[in-house]
């Protein structure tokens, strides 16, 4: 291109454009999809990355290697599609192609910026907006309908929470929840509140109780706001819709938080 | 039979331009990149001058046009080239689908010495074990293998 150019600067782009490129709606069996790219899948037994590219470059052609012991085929699956970002993505692929697991499926500030790209191609690719949205629309965001998608997709709880929590028109947010700390969280555009990141777990927050019992029998309800928000502005009576669920495996609660009322002044 | 081309003498050069091919190298080798960077160093861009002979051309054309009623030719030309170079400059957007497609176009070319590239992390989130580095390096050959 003789002319200057400027690259469309959204992941998800991306990733619609190569499902409708290869004529795909959704992704079924993730090894034949990465075929279609010239991208062969090798599990292996690495220590410390999740995922990594070894591409040829300006070619159809590469492997993605995939650490055999990643628990749960949706998370596989996601540093899959994470590696193929790296592979469609501008600008990425020439480097830095090997993905720790503090970087696949997280959303935490000060990540790599081309590791956040990468991570909402995957989400995209995965699933898609057009696929999602009729689904959530229906039964909003909560903890139960990721679980479905999560399903349908075969994609993992977190992205599918992702996903919803993006899709809803309701104020929502998704908060990802380690040994009794707030790890990182994603809000959606409507949501404009802050939450409490890397201060531990309010103890009249169902996560908070899910990490010190995990038999917590219905973890979903409405809690004291504050309970999550900072906030000076807050009404004194003020709540908030908590969803939350544990992953024992990965000793994490997500929770998918949402303001059904006016709970005080926002941002 | 074809025609003979009159070829024009080059006019050798003058010792002022001796003089600035020995400090900013031939003109012939001038791209763009260079004399912005030598431009540069006089705290001037290539915007900056293009605003200025813009300006001074809109003035001779009106200047012209105030004592003739018409509109010179040869400047309106230089104007409209440099109103072309302008819409050059400015960056084209290009989509997702185009780029999309540019990659499975990339298929078709020839692999010249195209070969497998991956690079360590060293950011703060710690180097990959020995072990890591051995994978990656098999992975990397393996695919050389394939590819000849």
């Amino acid at each position: 291109m003789s002319q200057l150019s400027q690259l469309e600067p959204n992941p998800d782009a991306y990733a619609r454009s190569l499902l409708s490129h290869l004529g795909v709606k959704r992704i079924g069996d993730i090894g034949e999809f990465a075929g279609l790219l010239g991208l062969r899948i090798k599990e292996v037994d690495s220590d410390d990355f999740e995922g990594a590219l070894i591409r040829v470059p300006q070619r159809l052609k590469g492997i993605i290697a995939v650490k055999r012991t990643i628990s749960g085929e949706g998370r596989k699956r996601f540093t899959i599609c994470h590696e193929i970002g790296h592979f469609v993505l501008p600008g990425h692929g020439t480097s830095d192609c090997i993905c720790l697991d503090t970087e696949v499926e997280s959303w935490r500030k000060g990540m790599p910026e081309q590791e956040l790209a990468a991570n909402r191609f995957a989400a995209e690719l995965l699933l898609p907006y057009k696929e999602v949205a009729p689904l959530v629309h229906k039964g909003k965001a909560s903890i139960s309908v990721a679980k479905s998608l999560s399903n349908e997709f075969n994609s993992s709880l977190t992205a599918a929470g992702l996903k919803c929590v993006e899709v809803t028109e309701e104020k929502c947010a998704i908060v990802y929840s380690v040994n009794g700390v707030i790890k990182w969280f994603k809000t959606n555009a409507n949501f404009h509140y802050f939450i409490r990141i890397n201060e531990r777990l309010d103890p009249e927050s169902y996560a908070g109780q899910l990490f010190a019992n995990s038999n917590v029998v219905e973890p979903f309800g409405a809690v004291p706001a504050e309970a999550w928000l900072r906030s000076d502005r807050l009404r004194s009576d003020a709540r908030i819709w908590e969803d939350s669920i544990l992953l024992p495996n990965y000793q994490s609660v997500i929770t998918i938080l949402t303001v059904h009322r006016d709970i005080g002044q926002e941002w | 039979m074809p025609k003979s081309r009159i070829i024009k003498p080059i006019p050798p050069k003058s010792e002022q331009e001796e003089l600035y091919d020995a400090v900013f190298g031939p003109n012939e080798e001038m791209s763009e990149d260079l004399a912005d960077d030598i431009l540069a160093t006089y705290a001037v861009t290539g915007q900056m001058l293009v605003d200025k002979f813009k300006a001074r051309l809109q003035e001779r054309i009106k200047e012209i046009h105030d004592q003739t009623g018409e509109i010179p030719a040869p400047l309106e030309a230089t104007m409209r080239n440099v109103r072309q170079y302008e819409r050059e400059r400015i960056p084209r957007t290009v989509g997702a689908d185009e780029w999309v497609s540019e990659i499975f176009g990339a298929a078709l070319l020839p692999s010249s010495h195209a070969s497998p590239l991956f690079s360590f992390r060293t950011s703060s989130t710690g180097e990959i074990s020995e072990n890591d580095r051995d994978i990656l390096s098999r992975l990397m050959l393996e695919l050389e293998e394939a590819d000849q």
